[in-house]
């Protein structure tokens, strides 16, 4: 082995290792028993985590609160970003870096900074413990990557094909359902999954304007954690990531994750 | 009285200062197949768009069958249209792309595919209804195009370029594919080209365009027999110009004042002659009779059918001939007269229009 090729293989395992090696942890601290890190691994494996999860916490409430969250926010956000995207997209509108910015700007700043606001907010008009508050609040984290996402899938839509489709007897309508929409629905997949994993995977903005009825998994993990029980904390973590990993799955099968990046480029 | 199936009247469009269209006016008879024919930015495709409602003009009317579809939307206009990019919607596949005008329309799903056969039938496509755009050629992705374009049988068929983005060798087999599809349905036809060679084989009458205004209309024989000015003769492949002045019944050469005999010119102002090169006829030694220029062979070009010589003549003019295999050779830098058969020798004056 050469050394070039020796310092191209170190690189590529400590990179895997500095994706992977925190979420090797939290499984080894969900699965194991009686494992407090001194050895390499736990002496035993079990699931009695998720047993105590499951009765110390509504579990399936939970859950469900998540991914009722996740899907509204997602709905909300594809509402609000397919035409925006689509008049950045097509109209020469002036001041378009502008306007790019400005939808992006939430993601620049810190999220603590933009929830306190956001919370001052939805106490003053009682949105707190509310899924559609929690959801719209979400949107503001996934609409960024959403326009950028669909302004570059639009961008790159041939319009002639829409003329065709005119020309061919298409109205506006129809011409809509029959060619944009498939044309477009690589892009609006994406924009729609990323939307969903940004709501169902955020803590910092859900915290500020949480309440009862509306406890998510990122923010049971927290809850969990400050019980004092990291095991726990741990496997609702596990639980957490599923959704994280089937995504980027289907991600990788249906959609070519290039278009994804150049739909980042193109910001 | 042949019915007009589209006439345009006094058709104009700008941007701004930029006039892409001026005061354009024709008439299309019902089965003509017309040709817009210019070099690009001439206007052709910005009326074809007109014509097609993808694109509102600024003045002017366009009339279908004696109704003034001018603001009526593209989707209501029943025009069929074949694009240079193909167009081919590349989520369905052949038989659904030639199917989709149809589905639009709302026709039964029988009667759809009934009518979807027969257009890839005369496209000789039958076999590839199942495949796909991407999975297609470039000549087999126009047919389709084509297919799409006349299944639903529409008022008129606008092709834009359409062989402009196909290899050479599938052109020609795709202009008679055009060609014959297009008098098999009797169908009024307007095509867009920059190609006069595609616009002559094809047209029953062509517009020849230049800086948004119709130059010269008329069948090819006429475009190409007696064209109207220096553009419209550059245009359709005159390869030898000669300034030329004149004075009275003579035309002389610009440069050395030679005079030339041609037929009968009533013009006046500053004009051109053109010659094509099979029409210059080369003699190894001098003789009697008119228009004989004393050239030198500056290089030649075996072509199997026939040669090319490129001549000099002593005021620097430049001439293109083509001799017949068979004729006597010459070789570079031989002495030789090239004679410009008067007749063969038009006079045009100097295009006058300019961009506006």
């Amino acid at each position: 082995m050469t050394g070039g090729s020796a310092l191209r293989a170190g690189l590529v395992i400590a990179f895997v290792l500095f994706i992977t090696l925190p979420l090797v942890m939290i499984l080894l601290e969900a699965f194991g028993a009686d494992w407090f890190g001194v050895q390499m691994l736990p002496a035993q494996w079990t699931l009695k985590w998720f047993t105590w999860a499951a009765q110390t916490v509504d579990l399936t409430g939970v859950l469900l609160n998540t991914v009722e969250i996740a899907l509204l926010a997602t709905v909300f956000t594809l509402v609000i970003a397919i035409p925006a995207a689509w008049a950045i997209a097509r109209y020469g509108l002036p001041l378009k870096s502008v306007l790019i910015g400005a939808i992006l700007f939430p993601r620049m700043i810190p999220e603590i900074t933009f929830a306190l606001g956001v919370a001052r907010i939805f106490y003053a008009i009682h949105l707190t413990n509310t899924a559609v508050g929690i959801a719209l609040a979400h949107v503001i984290l996934a609409a960024p990557f959403a326009v950028v996402v669909l302004v570059s899938t639009f961008e790159g839509m041939d319009a002639r094909l829409l003329e065709a489709g005119a020309v061919l007897g298409c109205g506006p309508l129809s011409l809509f359902r029959r060619v944009t929409l498939p044309l477009a629905l690589p892009g609006i997949v994406a924009a729609a999954l990323f939307s969903f994993l940004a709501s169902y995977n955020d803590f910092v903005l859900t915290l500020m304007v949480y309440g009862a009825d509306t406890v998510t998994l990122p923010v049971q993990t927290y809850l969990s954690l400050g019980n004092g029980y990291l095991s726990v904390a741990a496997a609702i973590s596990t639980i957490l990531l599923l959704p994280s990993l089937l995504f980027l799955l289907g991600m990788l099968r249906m959609v070519n994750p290039e278009n994804l990046l150049g739909g980042l480029k193109g910001a | 009285m042949t019915e007009v199936r589209l006439a345009l009247e006094h058709i104009g469009k700008s941007w701004g200062p930029l006039v892409a269209l001026s005061d354009i006016s024709l008439q299309v008879p019902r089965g003509m197949f017309l040709s817009l024919l210019g070099p690009s930015g001439c206007g052709k495709t910005t009326l074809l768009r007109v014509i097609a409602g993808t694109l509102a003009p600024n003045s002017g009317r366009v009339i279908v069958d004696g109704t003034d579809m001018t603001r009526v939307p593209t989707y209501r206009r029943n025009m069929g249209m074949v694009f240079q990019s193909f167009a081919l919607f590349p989520h369905l596949s052949v038989a659904d792309n030639v199917a989709f005008p149809l589905e639009v329309r709302g026709l039964a799903r029988t009667e759809q595919r009934e009518r979807v056969a027969e257009a890839l039938r005369m496209v000789h496509l039958g076999v590839l209804a199942e495949r796909y755009p991407r999975e297609l050629s470039g000549g087999q992705q126009q047919r389709v195009g084509l297919a799409r374009a006349i299944v639903y049988r529409p008022t008129i068929l606008l092709l834009d370029e359409p062989l402009s983005n196909l290899d050479a060798s599938l052109r020609e087999e795709m202009r008679l594919e055009i060609s014959q599809v297009t008098r098999q349905l009797g169908i009024t036809a307007v095509y867009v080209t920059h190609d006069q060679r595609e616009a002559l084989a094809l047209s029953d009458s062509i517009a020849v365009m230049n800086h948004g205004h119709i130059v010269q209309f008329g069948t090819p024989e006429e475009i190409y027999g007696s064209p109207v000015n220096d553009f419209i003769a550059r245009f359709v492949g005159y390869a030898n110009e000669l300034p030329v002045l004149l004075a009275g019944e003579y035309t002389r050469i610009e440069a050395d004042g030679t005079v030339l005999e041609t037929a009968p010119v009533r013009l006046t102002g500053p004009a051109t002659a053109f010659i094509h090169p099979s029409a210059v006829v080369l003699e190894a030694c001098a003789g009697g009779g008119p228009n004989r220029l004393a050239c030198t062979v500056a290089d030649l070009a075996f072509m199997g059918d026939h040669v090319e010589y490129v001549l000099r003549h002593r005021t620097g003019l430049q001439l293109k001939a083509q001799a017949p295999i068979g004729a006597p050779m010459h070789q570079r830098g031989a002495e030789i007269w090239a004679v410009l058969a008067s007749d063969k020798l038009i006079v045009v004056p100097r295009d006058a229009t300019r961009p506006t």
